[in-house]
């Protein structure tokens, strides 16, 4: 995924700021001992986030410690300890790569073919490896990655159907998290808006860029309402949010309520917000 | 269950604080937000326990006041909190041109709901039809054929006063990025205004009072 759903930092606590990003370091490791230094460099906050939510709700111990890593020789740490939830996010984020470059090799430029070429052989290992942990996921992911291909293909005009593989892949991850009837059926949705908003977020953001080359963009094909294809994106992502908020409301979280309501309520819109503004300078 | 816990308040709360966190909570699960919503039964649910534990608090603070004050505590059931939401989508669906339809919606059986709609003919596509539609998608996700569905209901049917709801919840959405009903403003905090709104304040204030003549902060 792409990095699109963070906490709005300045609101959390002190000690939210740092428990978050003990985690992030945590991830950081945990890709590097499982799947290899390409995969860690590959580290985004989306799956931080899924780490702290399958935390939360499986409401499991988590043991932070003191460590050096690479990336800050100098300074010593915390880091969160190896767990379930991390080795989860860890795969998951994996599995979505490799997919991500088998994509991007299929109709990206040049450039970033040649890059893709060289970096495919690292990924397919490492997904392998991770396909067999959750077997599950892998093949929700290629049979979802299919399809969006072949939407993409047929040039979907429709955002709701073009954003549904995404929103089915983010689904399984989420509905893993719990056995509870009730609560899957809350993670589901959530998991479902989840992938909608990263696939549109994405959209959004390569929109001029897309629309320079005639490549395939969901919001280049606005339906006859009055909006510009940039004022639809960003209503559609709003009205992601409400919904992802009030599916939220109903989660029942064991630890770190403070960060998750954080990225519900405030970071997601802000990335959005964010992304407006990044579009208005250049 | 805790009912001080539920609402998320301290057991040494005031009255008022108490009232003010049921109010908060009331609002953010309050039926009308979940409207249609593939998870109002969990909303719903919810606002029962919410309602319980204010009418015990209530009843727990009514019994510890009257015996201190040494009066008889008088059973009183007429509850404040607000026993009157009622949950379930189609309350004032009148005579429906789609019942049994509505009902399939109603069980969550979506997908055979959709087949029949589906096959109701272009000429009986009324703005309930419309209506019926969009809460069928608004269940799968997927929030921008629901809202152009809903948009149309209300053209056909302008005074029908549960597609108004229906398309004024998602547009509302569309325009601030969270449900009708939550605390949170642009990004500020919960606590209502900070250092910089006061001052800001105080500056506007100030050159109001400095426009009509007078001063309101000697040194600016």
């Amino acid at each position: 995924m792409f990095g699109y759903i963070k906490a709005l930092s300045p609101e959390l606590k002190v000690k939210e700021q740092e428990a978050y990003r003990a985690v992030y370091c945590g991830l950081c490791k945990q890709l590097g001992r499982v799947y290899g230094p390409f995969v860690r460099l590959t580290l985004s906050y989306d799956f931080a986030f899924l780490a702290i939510l399958a935390m939360g709700i499986k409401g499991e111990p988590t043991t932070f410690r003191q460590e050096r890593c690479v990336v800050h020789p100098l300074k010593r740490r915390n880091i969160c300890q190896e767990n379930e939830s991390l080795d989860l996010s860890a795969a998951a984020a994996t599995i979505l790569l490799y997919h991500k470059l088998k994509d991007n090799l299929a109709d990206g430029g040049l450039g970033e073919r040649i890059l893709c070429m060289t970096a495919l052989p690292f990924a397919q290992n490492a997904y392998h490896k991770a396909a067999r942990k959750v077997p599950h996921l892998a093949q929700v992911a290629e049979e979802q990655m299919a399809r969006q291909s072949a939407l993409e293909k047929e040039h979907c005009s429709c955002v709701d159907q073009a954003s549904e593989p995404s929103a089915k892949i983010l689904e399984a991850v989420l509905e893993g998290l719990t056995q509870d009837p009730k609560q899957k059926m809350v993670l589901g949705r959530i998991g479902y808006l989840l992938g909608r908003w990263v696939y549109l977020m994405d959209a959004l953001d390569d929109l001029e860029e897309d629309m320079k080359n005639d490549n395939y963009n969901p919001f280049r094909y606005c339906p006859e309402s009055g909006e510009s294809a940039q004022e639809q994106a960003v209503a559609s992502l709003y009205l992601t949010i409400a919904e992802l908020i009030k599916a939220y409301g109903l989660l029942e979280v064991k630890y770190f309520d403070g960060i998750l309501s954080n990225v519900f309520e405030l970071g997601l819109r802000h990335s959005v917000d964010q992304l407006q503004q990044k579009k208005k300078k250049s | 269950m805790d009912p001080y816990k539920v609402l998320g308040v301290a057991p040494d709360a005031t009255d008022e604080q108490i009232k003010a966190a049921y109010r908060d909570l009331a609002r953010k699960y309050h039926p009308d937000n979940y409207a249609n919503n593939p998870l109002a039964d969990l909303a719903q649910e919810k606002m029962k326990q919410i309602n319980e534990a204010y009418d015990t608090i209530q009843k727990q603070r009514k019994a510890s006041q009257s015996r201190q004050a040494g009066g008889a505590y008088q059973q009183n059931q007429s509850g404040t909190s607000y026993q009157s939401y009622q949950y379930g989508s189609y309350s004032q669906g009148s005579a429906s041109q789609f019942a049994d339809i509505r009902r399939l919606i109603m069980q969550h059986r979506m997908v055979e709901a959709e087949e029949l709609l589906d096959g109701v003919p272009a000429a009986r596509r009324s703005g309930e039809w419309y209506f019926l539609k969009g809460n069928i998608l608004y269940n799968k996700g997927w929030l921008d054929e629901a809202y152009r569905y809903f948009s149309k209901a209300c053209q056909l049917e302008p005074n029908n006063r549960e597609f108004q709801t229906a398309l004024q919840q998602l547009s509302w959405q569309r325009g601030n990025g969270r449900p009708a009903g939550y605390g949170y403003g642009a990004y500020p905090s919960r606590g209502g205004s900070d250092i910089c709104d006061i001052f800001s304040t105080l500056i506007c204030a100030d050159c109001c009072c400095e426009c009509m003549g007078g001063d309101l902060i000697r040194c600016c």
